[in-house]
């Protein structure tokens, strides 16, 4: 079943943000969730994640209304890994992978031997096992992304909700990023701003413009040239390989 | 930057020893400052006559010596010990939950507010007689604290914007303070109240260590509690409540005990203030900023911090008293720059 | 007893200054001006005939009206307990502009051609303004020499009867009354000479405040007090004029008898009512051996401030000891 969104509408200051969205997140498939800047593509993924309380509409995780479910409980299902973490605090990359344990463990306990294993592993699988015992901040932009995705697995959730994680990612990181949340057994909703990532590691899209969503499928269903004309104001040719479109951006005229 | 306990996972024996050790430094830093005062007295006076007092045999000594020890060295000492670990500790809670390193416990006008209800029982006679001075100051506390939350609630009930309504509810109360002082107290009262707004241990009894014990008793207990929700904080309160922490909640009840606790440590000792700024970063370089070792660091550092700091206080100038909080200002200030060089590092 | 005495002395000044006056108008009139004191390292200098005066604080406000000055001061300010009840009448017929400090416009307002006060806060912006700027609009002003280095400084030197007997004469000079001033002061030897010699007691002068005490130091008024009745003073080593104290070094001196201010003020351990009621109460104070016996000499504050009342002091404290067995 799996986290589901039904009409969901988010309004602020008299803006409508997210305009009665509804969406399915199928068990285990990854979704991308695209579209221009202010499209609320980021509002979305806080209403399902529980974050934020949708003006209109339900979100439901397994059938249940997220609302009704408790925090802590929420917390223990579905992990969310932010564009930008920022923070002040100066902790190692092990205590910030520990955090992901917070939703498992009581107010005073220690870290039990199962967190610890849990959190080496979570390390392990995004490669910040060398870097366990140094500072977050003095990670690069990638593998500090890489912690906050390991936090995220600490969790051991079985939902997984990313704001644009490749966004000051290079080339490179962001295609081993992508891959290790698609390898991931988790189902995942990813809000991305590039194309081609979307098209290349996403089992299906979800593309908004001003708060609603203007189309919903595989990423070849999604993404035509009309489409990206009409939501992104681009031209572009684009051309399915293996099942899964290129888009090849069109030079403009005037340059 | 490097810590000076290593943050590899904490085993419950190595922090227990920790622990003990930190206690042990406590105990043994309370027992050398009561036997330091302007009075003669030896060491062996001082402890037998702490032992008679715990029930021991008697120590032989006149009764104003012995009331020297019992009723003003050691309530003072312990009152001092029980302050500094309290301002620390609501130091570092309030710097996770303001997710603001320059937060201290006076940041949402608490100290202003105690000041300004003190300086009212004191100059202006509110209350006359039957109110004392630390039930107006605890009462302006309160109040200021209160008027802060709701202009932060008006004003969007964010963090930063608690942060902005504590410093405009802090100048709005020093502003009072100052008009009254300027308007009504005459040379000797306005030394009187800067004595208080200062900072002082002196005339400490065994009530105000009891009250303050206690109160400190159960707001440690109330924020230990809460430790992992103050580490959920550090990548915001989005992240927070991502990791399951009810956020409005766990803020309002860390923002109310530790506006309680400071607000009865400042109507019993005045606003001593740097403590609860600079300690909890001294107790992060030692033991990392993981609010379950944290919070107890920073109250065993600053209630020796405090203990060292008052007996320096009253015998450099012997018989004059410094106030305690000039003495944590001038050395808070050199420990502070260093706090923020080592960060820039 | 002391009072019966200040009346006898009021009213022989009074007498001397109905006599005085023509023979003082008649050296004025063009001769004798300007009349010039050293005060505090500055000369002070009248030019004319001082007619409006204005003393602030109540000691030198005592003093003038002593003098029998009344009719020349255009104002009083700075008032803390009643005045001296033999000048009551003088008093009376002079203004009071304020309890407090006046600002300095509400000063000028009263067109004053002579400034006299005792604390040295008064010549200070916060008080009224300071010196430099009364002589820019050309008011001359005195500071008793008891606060020439300001309030709390610490005093270089003890202050001693013979200061206040000439700053009686200085001002008797710069009023042009010299024999009023010398009047005075002759009376007021007399009185001193009563003094009492009280052998081995040890005082310890207390002004205010119960969590840090204002304990007299060694120079000011309270020490030249406990010198003139042969006592010593616990806290002769600190040369402040009234430094806060913690009680326990006042625990570990514990002086033979204690001498109370009993101030109109309100405050925590203003009046002496207060201070005796906290002595028996606190836990540590009330070991105090003085405590124990009630050795207790109340004096109001004025009493403890330079003036002409530390002779009237002087007679309290001498009738305080003998009645404790001292004397």
């Amino acid at each position: 079943m799996s986290l589901r969104a039904d009409g969901v509408s988010w309004t602020v200051g008299g803006r409508l943000v997210v305009d009665s969205v509804s969406t399915e997140v199928r068990q285990g498939s990854t979704v991308g969730l695209l579209g221009p800047n202010g499209s609320g593509k980021s509002t979305l993924l806080r209403m399902l994640a529980g974050l934020r309380r949708p003006t209109a509409g339900v979100v439901t995780l397994d059938a249940r209304p997220l609302a009704s479910l408790g925090r802590r409980a929420v917390a223990r299902r579905l992990a969310v890994v932010d564009q930008h973490a920022v923070t002040d605090v100066d902790l190692t990359v092990r205590e910030v992978i520990a955090l992901g344990r917070v939703p498992h463990r009581r107010g005073w306990a220690a870290l039990s031997s199962d967190d610890e294993v849990i959190v080496a592993d979570a390390a392990a699988r995004t490669g910040l096992t060398p870097h366990l015992d140094q500072a977050w901040r003095t990670l690069s932009g990638g593998e500090r992304q890489r912690a906050q995705i390991a936090r995220a697995l600490a969790q051991q959730p079985r939902e997984l909700l990313l704001d644009e994680p490749t966004n000051h990612l290079d080339i490179r990181h962001q295609f081993d990023l992508l891959t290790l949340v698609r390898a991931l057994p988790v189902t995942s909703v990813v809000a991305l701003h590039d194309l081609n990532l979307a098209a290349m590691f996403c089992d299906s899209l979800v593309l908004l413009q001003d708060g609603r969503a203007v189309a919903a499928g595989t990423p070849a269903d999604v993404l035509t040239s009309d489409r990206i004309r009409a939501v992104y104001g681009v031209e572009t040719s684009v051309e399915v390989v293996d099942g899964h479109p290129a888009i090849r951006f069109t030079r403009p005229r005037s340059v | 930057m490097t810590r000076a306990v290593v943050g590899r996972p904490w085993r419950l024996g190595r922090g227990l020893l920790f622990g003990a050790g930190g206690v042990g430094v406590l105990a043994a830093s309370i027992a050398v400052a009561v036997t330091i005062g302007p009075a003669s007295l030896s060491v062996r006076d001082v402890f037998a006559v702490i032992g008679e007092h715990l029930g021991g045999r008697p120590s032989g000594v006149s009764t104003i010596r012995d009331a020297i020890v019992w009723e003003l060295r050691l309530p003072r000492t312990l009152l001092a010990a029980v302050c500094g670990a309290g301002l620390a500790v609501c130091g570092a809670v309030l710097q996770a939950l303001l997710r603001n390193p320059l937060a201290d416990p006076y940041v949402l006008g608490i100290s202003s507010g105690a000041s300004t209800g003190a300086v009212l029982v004191l100059v202006l006679g509110v209350g006359a007689g039957s109110v004392g001075l630390g039930v107006g100051a605890f009462t302006g506390a309160v109040v200021a604290f209160v008027l802060v939350l709701a202009l932060a609630r008006l004003a969007g009930g964010t963090t930063d914007r608690l942060v902005l309504a504590g410093v405009a509810g802090t100048q709005l109360f020093a502003a009072v303070t100052s008009f009254v002082v300027i308007s009504s107290a005459d040379a000797r009262q306005t030394r009187g109240v800067l004595f208080w707004l200062l900072g002082s241990l002196s005339g400490a009894g065994w009530g105000d260590v009891t009250l303050c014990a206690a109160v400190l008793a159960a707001g440690l207990l109330g924020c230990a509690g809460l430790a992992l929700s103050l580490d959920a904080f550090a990548f915001g309160t989005d992240a927070a409540a991502a990791l399951g922490v009810p956020v409005g909640v766990v803020r309002a009840v860390l923002l109310t005990i530790t506006a309680l606790l400071t607000a009865v440590l400042v109507s019993a000792a005045g606003a001593i203030g740097f403590v609860g700024l600079v300690l909890p970063h001294a107790a992060r370089a030692l033991v990392g900023p993981v609010h379950r070792r944290l919070l107890p660091t920073s109250a065993l550092v600053g209630a020796v911090f405090l203990v060292w700091v008052d007996t320096l206080g009253r015998t450099l100038l012997e018989p004059r008293e410094i106030p305690v909080g000039v003495m944590t200002a001038l050395i808070g200030v050199p420990a502070f720059a260093l706090v923020l060089w080592r960060r820039g590092r | 007893m002391s009072l019966r005495r200040g009346l006898a002395a009021a009213v022989s000044l009074v007498l001397l200054a109905a006599c005085g006056s023509p023979a003082a108008e008649s050296r004025a009139a063009g001769t004798g001006y300007p009349i010039s004191v050293d005060n505090c390292g500055r000369a002070v200098s009248v030019g004319t005939r001082i007619e409006r005066a204005v003393s602030i604080s109540q000691p030198a406000s005592e003093l003038l009206l002593s003098l029998g000055l009344q009719d020349r001061m255009a104002g009083t300010a700075s008032w803390t307990d009643p005045v001296l009840p033999e000048l009551a009448d003088a008093d009376a017929s002079v203004p009071r502009i304020t309890k407090d400090f006046p600002s300095f416009e509400r000063l000028l307002e009263e067109e004053p051609d002579f400034v006299y006060t005792t604390f040295a806060y008064t010549y200070t912006p916060e008080g009224v303004a300071d010196r430099a700027t009364f002589d820019q609009v050309k008011i001359p002003t005195y500071l008793s020499s008891s606060e020439c280095t300001g309030q709390d400084a610490a005093q270089t030197r003890a202050l001693t009867i013979d200061d206040l007997y000439r700053e009686i004469t200085d001002l008797a000079t710069l009023f042009d009354v010299p024999e009023r001033g010398d009047a005075l002061v002759a009376s007021l030897r007399k009185r001193m000479a009563t003094a009492v010699e009280a052998k081995d007691v040890t005082l310890a002068w207390w002004y205010s405040g119960t969590k840090a005490p204002y304990i007299a130091g060694c120079c000011g008024t309270p020490g030249l007090v406990t010198g003139a009745v042969g006592a010593k003073n616990a806290f002769a080593d600190n040369t402040q004029l009234w430094p806060e104290t913690g009680w326990e070094s006042i625990l570990d001196r514990d002086p033979a008898v204690l001498v109370l201010a009993d101030l109109t003020r309100g405050d925590e351990g203003d009046s002496a009512a207060a201070k005796i009621a906290f002595l028996a109460s606190d836990p540590v104070a009330r070991e105090l051996t003085a405590v124990k016996n009630k050795r207790y000499i109340i004096l109001s504050g004025s009493d403890m401030d330079p003036g002409v009342r530390t002779v009237q002091a002087v007679e309290k404290v001498s009738a305080g000891l003998a009645k404790l067995g001292y004397a």
